[in-house]
């Protein structure tokens, strides 16, 4: 059991089941913590992120049309030591997921020295690939990960039509070898225009290659994806109001577990859907700068991969995340939004929507333009 | 909108008689960009998520005090304890 205090009491990790738990100062005190001057304090700011994204390279070579990173064959690479001091900058903050990725960190030699060391730190390590130089050999070298996802957007030319790259296979033949070498795995699977009506035959060719988890991301305008086409690549409104429809079809048929990420909580918000029930299973929207935080290949802290590197470095979460003022604003702005947010019912779970989306359509402090209530509330006002 | 079948609310989730925690968070994902939230519990029964709920009480339940351990002679000392 790994624990840690926050303002509204603490953050327990337990192995079984394996789930991360927000109680209140009573219930942590029945566990022995005590919060002191934590539990008296003014602001709810969390004292670190949950889950950082560790960003161990931005070189990659497959290419795809809509890298949020705009990774390149030359881009660059930390070295092993400089991670290993991120590392033990994360645990040293309290961090219980560090999910490493790039660019392709397959690139990397080092991922089972990377993915031990976060283990004996006391955090859970994850991986995302595109799965591009997975060899059998490999994948049997990267036990220490808890789970490793890998990138496929789609059957049936899905993948290639999102990325412009026929990197379906590949996905595959890296699924088949994690599963072999006994990795639990899954897949990330970027929704667009173009992938939404494949996502439940990705999900069943993942399924029958041994994943155990379907992770949905929403297509964001942010590094190379953020030209005007991204406008035309993006989920479409009509898609977006069947979303809740697929995800109870997906979690009821495809045998996966359903994840979505944070941005994708406002498609929500018009379902039938219990806003207290997702607040009680820890489903949120935008987490930038809370429960979530980036550091890029740099070592800087960012909000989240897709927004804009603070002055924060690695080594300074531990005492500063609660003040850094740019990660402040990011969470600050689900304390008082304008309408529609403000008397939107999801509002506590939703947090107003992706910060980085927001910011593409030209403020990062306004609702995110894609929610569908935030599209009627503009669609009234004209 | 319908989600595809029955609303599931949190005052439908059966769990223990105890405060539930805050928030629970279901581990695993791993996703270098944004977090991931697990939406099954959103979808399923409510007898999933109240089992959920049970199994994180019996595994924050304080331990019960170790049984005292039987008593054995103690072995004799060659020397002074310090």
């Amino acid at each position: 059991m790994k624990t840690r205090l926050e303002p509204f009491g603490a953050w327990v990790r337990l192995d079984d089941p394996p789930v991360l738990v927000a109680l209140d100062p009573d219930q942590a005190r029945r566990l022995g913590l005590e919060g002191a001057d934590l539990w008296k304090s003014s602001t709810d700011a969390p004292t670190a992120p949950v889950e950082v994204h560790l960003a161990v390279n931005q070189r990659c070579s497959v290419g795809c049309a809509g890298c949020y990173l705009d990774a390149t064959p030359q881009g660059e690479e930390p070295s092993t030591d400089e991670l290993l001091g991120r590392l033990r900058a994360l645990a040293e903050a309290g961090v219980f997921v560090v999910a490493l990725g790039g660019g392709e960190p397959l690139l990397r030699p080092d991922l089972p020295v990377l993915a031990r060391e976060a283990r004996r730190l006391g955090m859970s390590p994850v991986m995302t690939t595109s799965g591009a130089g997975l060899t059998p050999e490999r994948a049997r070298g990267l036990g220490a990960f808890a789970q490793v996802n890998v990138s496929h957007d789609g059957v049936d030319g899905g993948y290639e039509q999102v990325r412009g790259v026929a990197g379906a296979a590949m996905a595959e033949r890296a699924l088949q070898a994690l599963t072999e070498a006994g990795v639990r795995v899954g897949i990330n699977l970027v929704l667009t225009r173009r992938t939404f009506d494949r996502v439940e035959a990705t999900a069943a060719r993942a399924a029958a290659l041994g994943a155990r988890e379907i992770q949905l991301l929403r297509y964001k305008p942010s590094g190379r994806a953020a030209r005007l086409d991204y406008l035309e690549r993006r989920l479409q409104p009509a898609q977006i109001d069947t979303l809740p429809a697929l995800l109870a079809s997906l979690v009821r048929s495809s045998g996966l577990s359903v994840r979505i990420d944070c941005s994708m909580i406002p498609w929500l918000a018009g379902s039938e859907l219990d806003p207290a029930l997702a607040e009680r299973f820890g489903v949120f929207g935008c987490e930038a700068g809370r429960h979530l935080a980036a550091t890029t290949v740099q070592g800087r802290v960012a909000g989240c991969s897709f927004l804009d590197a603070t002055g924060l470095l690695s080594g300074e979460i531990a005492g500063s995340y609660r003040s850094q003022p740019a990660l402040a604003a990011l969470r600050s702005f689900a304390d008082a939004p304008p309408e529609p947010c403000a008397s939107c019912p999801w509002r506590r779970v939703c947090r107003g929507g992706c910060r980085a989306v927001a910011a593409w359509y030209g403020d990062s402090m306004q609702p995110d333009p894609e929610c569908p209530r935030v599209r009627r509330h503009a669609a009234e006002a004209r | 909108m319908h989600t595809g079948g029955h609303c599931l609310t949190l005052a439908s989730v059966p769990g223990d008689t105890a405060p539930p925690p805050l928030v629970v968070r279901p581990l695993g994902g791993a996703n270098c960009s944004s977090v991931g939230s697990v939406v099954d519990l959103l979808f399923l029964t409510a007898t999933a998520g109240g089992a959920l709920l049970v199994a994180v009480s019996a595994a924050l339940a304080p331990a019960k005090p170790a049984e005292p351990a039987p008593t054995e002679p103690a072995p004799p000392l060659d020397e002074d304890p310090p």
